[in-house]
């Protein structure tokens, strides 16, 4: 493995019509970590950890209604997750580390389809986002873990 | 009640050339400049110090710099 940047894209970046609620749009950089595998319980060679993420979802009309955003490593001088909101979208409200499981939860929220039901989703988003939830090794830009994951291995 | 959705998804991993072309098209898109002209100006420091959400598409695309570099 090496320690470079990779990055994926939903739809190439042309975003994903979620109905009513507008298209939604989601970007995460991370890289992947060697490890030993008696470093973890899970017996992994390797970990992957999030440099950076956008979530955004637009309306209908194209006008945005909320983003998410955590882009630490850019030029800007804010770098710590934060959260956009209309109609003051330059405005930057910190928040704790989201994930792509909040994400899609709001995009639900705001009336996104689903395959079977709402509360069937929220419970497989529960199941898919716990893994993350238990091995992450920060969740406020305040833990002691927040500058160790943003700064190892940093080009 | 959430309407029912019916799409299904897949994994795409891209190789150099793809990956170069799938920035290009998100620099257009978001900035309405080419990928190798925001690598220059990225480059040359122009967004430097500024607020990236305060200029139009510049996080979209910072964000899928990995594409190329």
């Amino acid at each position: 493995m090496t320690n470079r940047p990779y990055t994926w894209v939903v739809n190439a970046g042309q975003g994903m019509r979620v109905g009513d609620a507008g298209t939604f749009f989601a970007t995460m950089q991370f890289r992947v970590i060697d490890t030993h595998p008696a470093s973890n319980d899970a017996s992994q060679s390797f970990r992957v950890s999030t440099l950076g993420y956008l979530y955004n979802l637009e309306g209908t009309d194209g006008t945005a209604a909320w983003r998410i955003h955590w882009h630490r490593d850019s030029v800007s001088p804010v770098t710590e997750p934060h959260l956009h909101f209309p109609p003051n979208l330059k405005l930057h409200y910190a928040c704790e580390r989201m994930t792509f499981e909040i994400a899609i939860r709001w995009c639900i929220e705001a009336g996104a389809p689903v395959r079977h039901s709402a509360d069937v989703a929220l419970q497989e988003l529960a199941v898919t986002e716990a893994p993350h939830l238990l091995h992450r090794s920060w969740t406020s830009p305040l833990d002691p873990g927040y500058l160790e994951a943003t700064q190892a291995g940093r080009p | 009640m959430n309407r029912k959705a019916a799409c299904e998804s897949e994994i795409v991993e891209l190789n150099e050339q793809e990956a170069a072309a799938a920035f290009d098209d998100i620099a257009r898109r978001e900035m309405g400049i080419s990928g190798p002209d925001f690598l220059c100006r990225w480059d040359a420091g122009e967004w430097t110090g500024r607020r990236m959400d305060d200029v139009q598409g510049l996080v979209a695309t910072w964000m899928a710099l990995p594409l190329v570099r």
